[in-house]
């Protein structure tokens, strides 16, 4: 009849897995179970006569033990992770330095880069409002335009005067917009 | 211990470039391996690629190493998975053709190794092929690469119960077969 114990921990025992403590209670219980002591005696020999190294390995082929050395007597070149583990200290405390002034310069481009899209946007922002001032009044705005449109006019009339040598005839409105201007037969 | 000790030296004098290191622990594993594989493939042509490729991504891999497990646990992990992606690729290739556990259950074309057990040991190979394939990747983790069976759940990803199950299930079979043939473990 089999043992269960056997099945939980019978092959650790034989393998040498179990902690002190286990396998001497092991050793204690296969002093009383027969199951148990039956199955690793066989296994033992077993081990000993059929599962040993000269039955179940395979003799590799001359050919294919030279192939895999010359291949892996070339320079170990490592990959991925491994890089980072193949050099010394030294230089992997420069790669790191290096890593981290990377990472602080991306930073501050990120925040340079965040602040001025903010600034703009505050800019672009109060440019808006100071357009929208003169809306409040339309007036003043309207009369500053028209008077300095007159005294454009009064200025292109008297260098047309000059230059045909004609008194400088004033627009109409010139002087109610108090635009100055100088007659040039009297000088 | 001695050798596992050694091979962390020897290891470590692989890694600092000493690639005497690296040829020792191919000579000292190369033979558990290569049964490894070819009994899992069933194709000597096959076992010696994958074997090239295991010990190539063990070099490439090297500095992922994990100190809490032996180089041989290590190592029949990495042949583990290069196993896996060949039946994989296989799987892929011949989908309508191959079935997978078909072609990992298959004969391995075992050379004439001039043994003086030879009989016995094409006896315990042939009871090793007519395991599952589980049953038989765990078998030989465990008896090959003396692989602790945490470790082996670990490569399976299963629960270490579950590769205990295998284990028992493997050895049952095999012995079952051994009676077939007139061969007994205990004598």
């Amino acid at each position: 009849m089999d043992c269960s114990k056997w099945d939980e921990i019978g092959l650790l025992f034989a393998s040498g897995e179990l902690d002190r403590s286990q396998a001497t209670e092991f050793t204690k219980h296969l002093a009383s179970c027969q199951s148990c002591s039956s199955e690793l005696s066989q296994y033992t020999v077993e081990k000993k006569q059929f599962f040993t190294q000269d039955i179940l390995c395979e003799e590799t082929p001359g050919h294919l033990d030279a192939r895999i050395l010359s291949l892996c007597s070339r320079p170990m070149v490592p990959t991925g992770i491994g890089i980072l583990f193949s050099v010394s200290w030294v230089k992997r405390a420069a790669l790191s330095a290096l890593i981290f002034a990377l990472g602080v310069s991306a930073g501050a481009y990120f925040a340079f880069a965040f602040y001025q899209a903010k600034t703009s946007a505050a800019y672009a922002a109060n440019s808006a409002k100071s357009i929208a001032v003169p809306q409040t009044a339309p007036s003043a705005v309207a009369s500053n335009a028209s008077m300095v449109d007159a005294a454009k006019l009064a200025i292109d009339t008297s260098k047309q005067t000059v230059k045909q040598g004609k008194k400088v005839l004033p627009p109409a409105d010139a002087s109610s917009r108090g635009i100055i201007t100088v007659d040039l037969k009297k000088e | 211990m001695d050798s596992l000790l050694d091979d962390y030296v020897l290891f470590d004098n692989w890694m600092k470039g000493d690639i005497a290191g690296f040829s020792a622990l191919y000579e000292r594993y190369k033979n558990r391996v290569f049964g490894f594989l070819v009994r899992m493939t069933g194709e000597r042509e096959i076992a010696e690629d994958l074997l090239q490729d295991t010990f190539l991504a063990a070099m490439r891999n090297a500095q992922q190493f994990d100190r809490e497990r032996n180089f041989l646990s290590w190592i029949f992990g990495i042949a583990h998975k290069r196993t896996i992606d060949y039946f994989r690729h296989v799987k892929v290739e011949n989908e309508h053709l191959l079935d997978t556990d078909r072609s990992l259950g298959k004969a391995p074309d075992l050379p004439d190794t001039g043994l003086s057990n030879k009989q016995l040991n094409a006896v315990i190979n042939e009871a090793v092929n007519t395991l599952e394939p589980m049953q038989r990747e765990v078998f030989l983790l465990r008896e090959l690469g003396d692989v602790p069976f945490k470790d082996i759940a670990q490569i399976m990803n299963c629960p270490i119960n579950t590769a205990l199950g295998r284990m028992r299930l493997a050895l049952k079979n095999i012995r079952k077969e051994l009676k077939k043939r007139g061969i007994h473990g205990l004598q």
